[in-house]
């Protein structure tokens, strides 16, 4: 009852205004003429709460990541994008009528477009479905070949094996043009799961968060992305995507109770940070 | 007049990432850039993240061998432009910063002159580079042989 209560007093708006600026605050960029300007706006819409309101806090925010970013925007990760594009969402429906519900609809889209992407490449890309990516990841990257070393599927001598031999092909004078890495049949059967369920799930996303609302089967595209997210971002080294992602999940959801699953979601990728894989490694 | 400001309001951001991701996905094809960069959102899709690609520079030795040049540190930064995004300008850039540098030779590599141990200094010596060739590797992964193998993306 309690409980209840407390969900159906939160207003959405102000929520999910104030955990972007918060997360903004915390994790903007590492460059000091981002960082800066960026902590300081987001201190200031946090203090005064009706400077969150304003356009020109998102429009500033949105100025300074673009320009920020331009410097080495081929080197930026793909949820600094993200970060541009949510502001430009919350800028835009500040000029609505309707706030969340026009929120709503730019989450959605977003949220659908980014897995759709995601998706794409992953078929395209080549090496994803023949199992190569996560074979070579797990393998060679200590943060993901933690858990791996958990299952006892394979041991922190053969990882370190494997990063030689790639930084020997890299590094050597006169070097071979090829060189063998060591796995279990263990590690390619981990593998191979986790190629097509990464796939599948992805898929799912992009398709129920694209689909009108009006269509039944709609109505779980939460679960899948909660899913995605406590399951994924335990893994991959990007907490920062998957915190962003749970600030968007919020603000299309419909339901108080979802919008609880979410704010709690972003708490755990603020845990997700320490690099779970890579202190099992240790 | 109110359509279109309900069409932006609702559709602004979403249209930016496809023109974004739309540009990334020809960058990619066309440029060699690695499709886990450029906003296209294809990371974790393919080994072939920038951490991939790799330089190797080489130029002649007096004798009229190939001999490679290795990078010191402090040309990390100009070596990862390549990496990131590899065209004739940043190639350009990076040869200008190469040759910029005082090198030594020994042991039949070339190494900058601050690199040297002082212990074995006596086994280098210096050594005026006119012209380099920066060639542009990649290492990918074959599941079927599970052999990383190196191949050449492209050479200024």
């Amino acid at each position: 009852m309690m409980k209840n209560s407390f969900f159906n007093k939160i207003n959405i708006k102000q929520l999910v205004l104030t955990i972007t600026l918060l997360f903004f605050l915390m994790n903007s960029s590492k460059d000091v003429y981002i960082q800066l300007p960026v902590s300081i706006i987001c201190l200031a819409a946090l203090i005064f709460p009706d400077f969150k309101l304003l356009k020109i806090t998102w429009l500033c925010l949105i100025l300074i990541f673009s320009i920020g970013n331009t410097f080495h925007y081929f080197e930026l990760d793909n949820h600094k994008f993200l970060y541009i594009y949510w502001c430009i969402a919350i800028f835009a429906c500040l000029f609505s009528d309707n706030f969340e519900n026009d929120l709503k609809i730019n989450a959605k889209l977003l949220i659908g477009f980014v897995f759709a992407f995601a998706s794409l490449w992953k078929i395209i890309s080549g090496d994803y479905l023949n199992n190569s990516f996560f074979v070579f990841t797990s393998i060679t990257d200590g943060r993901i070949a933690g858990f791996f070393g958990l299952l006892h599927l394979l041991s922190k001598e053969t990882i370190m094996q494997n990063r030689n031999a790639v930084n020997y092909l890299v590094n050597e004078s006169q070097p071979p043009y090829q060189i063998g890495l060591l796995y279990t049949s263990g590690i390619y059967r981990i593998a191979q799961f986790l190629t097509y369920f990464g796939l599948l799930i992805e898929i799912i996303i992009s398709v129920l968060f694209l689909l009108p609302d009006k269509i039944s089967v709609t109505k779980y595209r939460d679960y899948a992305l909660i899913v995605f997210l406590f399951f994924t971002y335990l893994v991959a080294p990007v907490w920062e995507f998957g915190s962003i992602l749970s600030i968007i999940g919020l603000a299309q959801t419909d339901s108080k109770k979802k919008s609880a699953i979410y704010v709690l979601l972003f708490l755990i990728m603020q845990i997700y940070r320490i690099h779970i894989g890579r202190f099992l490694f240790l | 007049m109110r359509k279109k400001k309900v069409f932006l309001i609702r559709y602004a951001a979403a249209i930016v990432l496809l023109i974004i991701a739309a540009v990334q996905f020809g960058l990619v094809k066309t440029l060699h850039i690695s499709p886990w960069k450029g906003g296209g959102f294809g990371m974790f899709s393919t080994v072939g993240s920038q951490n991939s690609y790799f330089i190797r520079v080489y130029t002649n030795s007096p004798s009229g061998e190939k001999i490679r040049i290795f990078i010191p540190e402090k040309l990390g930064a100009e070596e990862q432009e390549i990496f990131y995004l590899p065209v004739r300008n940043n190639f350009i850039k990076f040869k200008k910063d190469v040759l910029k540098e005082k090198w030594v030779i020994g042991n039949n590599k070339i190494i900058e002159l601050d690199s040297v141990d002082t212990c074995c200094s006596n086994q280098y010596k210096p050594i005026t580079i006119i012209d380099v060739t920066i060639e542009l590797w990649q290492y990918k992964f074959n599941i079927n042989t599970s052999k990383v193998y190196s191949t050449l993306l492209s050479e200024y």
